[in-house]
């Protein structure tokens, strides 16, 4: 027996060797690592049963990249723009219309009006609809302006529209041919008219501007100054120079009037756990023009303005329900509550919940979700990675009538 | 018992040599991971960091996102929601590249695109553009379903299948018609009225989906003329074989000029076309192909194919800026050896050459690998501005003619309906004139 030990030593040290390389082979193979502990990423593994890996990400983004590092025409390196348009892309994949993609390193209104301020010239914009651009149908299809402050205010009005943005023609694609047709009819009909004629696609494009591009002008930058044409009334033509800056908005606003003005930004929730809200001095809330939302401070929300009490509940998407009890000592109130069809998110479900529990009478445009037979508002969470990028998702549904059935939209 | 002792007292001799065993044992276990970390670079780690910040993010929205999909069971609904967060990841990764070239393509899309690159999808036959009111019908293409049921050109699709197609994107429109063979599409379709004064008239259109070849080539003698027109859709392996007996054609019936239409031709293979150039020069540098990477140059010379007939004829080639890639380097040689005369509009300004990897679960990348140098010099590269305007790049037309958008109906390669090509008939006559009148002096 000692002799087989002393001769065979190094044989036995190879067999060994192999056999533990052969064993962990074997539990890879037929996946049993997990139940010996062995694999460390244990977090991820137990999910394995509950998410089907049906495409291995690790091998198609290890394959992509090897591609690239081998053969791009150009020197390829991984970095953290490709990262963070990887996270961009996944977000669009979802295709859903209440899903942001936030970049760290990129301009966003969305990043700006969360972190409590707002640039540009001072307005919201909207587009105008199909049916109310054949009413303009000559001045063809275009921004409407939907809320003023600021400076602004003194020269924008809500319901004007923006055909022009330093001297270029707002143009979609979809007038693409209008503009050309338009602009052939004009030669055959006025030799001497003066506005240049417009033969090809390339002039549309120098000469006019997008309408991602406009918005960008008008709601964009902190600095300068950009010189508008608006249609007021469908008749008047307005020109002005309008400057840019920033405006700070504070998460709660009481005016003099007894309005008050909620934003749900990230300074929300610690703005309503360090200060009460004057309740007897409230005698509206503005939700007007109220669609960026961080739905987090909700129920804050909720507990600061209401009387304790049952308020519908919130599901998540294990069908979990979690009701809405109210402990605060509120005085039963009622207030006016303005909105309009730009109210989205936390806003249209703190104004749903009110109205709905008797506490407050609704006034304004007509919101199809608030006043129609939905029962249920999308709430969404944003979440932060540690690289700075963020992204907002729906995760859970409000509702305020436990026996309903749900119509989502 | 015995034997008990006996194994005890051998394993208390032997305790060193067998833990040294069952120490290799553990590093045999553990071998790649030990070697992984001790061998794999910085850069490794760095990617393999990025990699883990992509797959926590996908597995957060997982087990967070809510949704509207109230038909799917929760696992279709996981299932789907994985992959399409993992396809979107790689997509956007290598749309990061600023490249408009370089594509990754899940597997849908990848057995969509070879469909069509081997030309049979089941549609209707019909190429569309954007319209106001949905699509309008721009060719038709001959012996194809939409011909057999009746639709022509200029028709405008405002409903497919009971659903309005106004303000959806032409993508969009082409899927809805798109579907299973001998399956049913019904289109309602307005037909502008001949007579001004009356008012368009809709019509509900059954058309029966089948495989639609789509010829890469068209040609034909152009009425009252004595010009001939060939219209190269792609360059496809064969579109070489197929324009050689064109070529044959117009020749036995004696014509005296050329109009090749390349409008809308985005390329296809580069073979093809310089064997397509050949007919026309002969042992002429066709264009350089530059590796980058590799610091390689590949030179492709034009061999004659004996077509002396058509090396002397006057010629014109329309282009527009949907003309690219190999379609580019066709109207660009003859450019270049002054062969023939460009009308039209730039072209996209397509310089480089692309390939197709297969990637695993049937996903592809077509990567830019390379680009081309035309015989001159030439980089004919695009440049766009940050919206994606253009900006310079592509071939210049020797006469620039902007497509007419007043006329109507538009007809690719009808005179009369087609003002591009009505001028090149006219440069046509210009140069025949001109040929016979140096013949003369």
């Amino acid at each position: 027996m000692k002799t087989i030990w002393g001769k065979n030593t190094f044989l036995l040290v190879f067999i060994s060797f192999f056999l533990g390389y052969s064993l962990k082979n074997l539990f890879e193979r037929n996946d049993i690592s997990y139940f010996f502990s062995y694999n460390n990423e244990k977090n991820i593994d137990q999910n394995a049963g509950l998410l089907p890996e049906n495409v291995n990400f690790k091998g198609l983004y290890n394959e992509v990249l090897h591609y690239l590092e081998a053969g791009y025409i150009s020197s390829f390196k991984m970095c953290d723009e490709y990262v963070e348009e990887g996270l961009a892309g996944m977000i669009r994949s979802l295709n859903n219309p209440h899903t942001l993609f936030i970049s760290h390193s990129k301009n966003n209104i969305y990043k700006d009006y969360l972190n409590g301020y707002i640039k540009g010239i001072g307005v919201y914009c909207d587009l105008v609809f199909s049916d109310e651009k054949e009413a303009i149908a000559k001045s063809l299809p275009n921004i409407k302006v939907c809320h003023v402050w600021g400076k602004s205010a003194s020269f924008l009005l809500p319901g004007d529209i923006i055909l022009s943005v330093d001297g270029k023609k707002v143009w979609c694609y979809e007038n693409i041919k209008e503009i050309l047709t338009n602009s052939k009819k004009k030669k055959h009909k006025d030799k001497f008219q003066q506005e240049p004629l417009i033969s090809s696609f390339e002039e549309i494009f120098h000469s006019h501007i997008s309408i991602p591009k406009t918005f960008e002008k008008l709601l964009m930058g902190d600095s300068g100054e950009v010189k508008i044409k608006a249609l007021r009334n469908n008749k008047d033509i307005k020109e002005f120079h309008l400057k840019k800056g920033v405006v700070h908005l504070q998460p709660v606003e009481l005016d003099k009037k007894g309005v008050l003005r909620l934003r749900f930004n990230h300074q929300m929730k610690s703005y309503l756990v360090q200060n009460k809200l004057p309740l007897d001095s409230i005698k509206s809330i503005d939700l007007r023009h109220n669609y960026f939302t961080d739905d987090e401070a909700l129920m804050d929300c909720l507990n600061a303005l209401l009387p304790s009490g049952k308020y519908g509940y919130v599901k998540n998407r294990e069908q979990a329900v979690d009701v809405i009890h109210l402990k605060n000592h509120n005085l039963p109130k009622k207030y006016n509550i303005y909105i309009d069809e730009t109210t989205q998110g936390a806003a249209l479900a703190l104004a749903k919940a009110i109205y709905k529990s008797g506490y407050g009478n609704i006034i304004g445009k007509k919101n199809i979700v608030l006043l129609g037979k939905t029962e249920f508002i999308t709430l969404k969470k944003i979440f932060r990675l540690e690289n700075g990028n963020e992204y907002i998702i729906p995760n859970k549904m409000y509702c305020w009538n436990i026996s309903s059935k749900e119509v989502d939209r | 018992m015995i034997l008990y002792t006996k194994f005890v007292s051998v394993i208390k001799k032997n305790l060193f040599s067998l833990l040294v065993c069952i120490g290799f044992l553990g590093i045999g276990f553990y071998l790649d991971d030990v070697l992984f970390i001790f061998l794999r670079s910085k850069e490794f780690n760095k990617n393999l960091e990025y990699y883990e910040l992509l797959e926590s993010s996908k597995n957060n929205i997982v087990e967070n996102y809510m949704s509207s999909d109230n038909h799917s069971t929760q696992k279709q609904k996981y299932d789907t929601l994985h992959d399409h967060l993992v396809y979107g990841a790689l997509d956007g990764l290598v749309s990061g590249l600023g490249d408009k070239h370089t594509q990754f393509f899940n597997p849908k899309m990848t057995e969509a695109l070879f469909t069509q690159t081997k030309g049979n999808f089941f549609g209707i036959g019909a190429l569309l553009e954007p319209h106001i009111k949905g699509a309008r019908i721009v060719r038709i293409f001959e012996n194809s379903p939409a011909q057999k049921a009746g639709l022509e050109n200029g028709d405008i699709i405002i409903k497919v299948n009971q659903e309005v197609v106004q303000n959806i994107d032409l993508p969009s429109i082409v899927e809805k018609i798109k579907g299973p063979k001998k399956s049913n599409v019904v289109l309602w379709i307005e037909k502008e009225s001949k007579e001004k004064s009356k008012k368009s008239l809709m019509k509900k259109i059954d058309v029966i989906r089948d495989v639609i070849h789509i010829p890469s080539t068209h040609h034909k003698i152009l009425s009252n003329t004595p010009f001939g027109y060939i219209e190269i859709t792609s360059f496809a392996e064969n579109t070489d074989g197929q324009f050689d007996k064109i070529l044959r054609d117009l020749e036995n019936q004696k014509i005296q000029g050329l109009i090749i239409d390349l409008r809308g031709n985005l390329g296809g293979v580069v073979e093809s076309t310089i064997s397509m150039l050949s007919n026309f020069l002969n042992d002429k540098l066709a264009l350089t192909i530059q590796y980058n990477r590799q610091h390689k140059l590949h030179k492709y010379t034009m061999k004659n194919k004996n077509k002396h007939y058509f090396s002397k004829l006057p010629m014109v080639i329309l282009v527009n800026q949907d003309t690219a890639s190999a379609a580019e380097i066709f109207a660009g040689v003859l450019q270049d050896y002054q062969m023939a005369k460009i009308i039209g509009m730039h072209t996209y300004g397509k310089s480089s050459v692309q390939t197709m990897i297969s990637l695993e679960n049937h996903s592809s990348l077509k990567m830019t690998i390379a680009k081309y140098i035309l015989p001159k010099g030439r980089d004919i590269a695009r440049k766009e501005d940050s919206d994606g305007r253009y900006i310079s790049g592509g071939i210049f037309p020797d006469i620039n003619v902007p497509l007419d958008f007043t006329q109507h109906p538009i007809v690719y390669g009808e005179p009369g309906k087609d003002n591009q090509l009505d001028e090149s008939i006219e440069l046509l006559y210009t140069m025949l004139k001109n040929d016979t009148n140096s013949k003369k002096n």
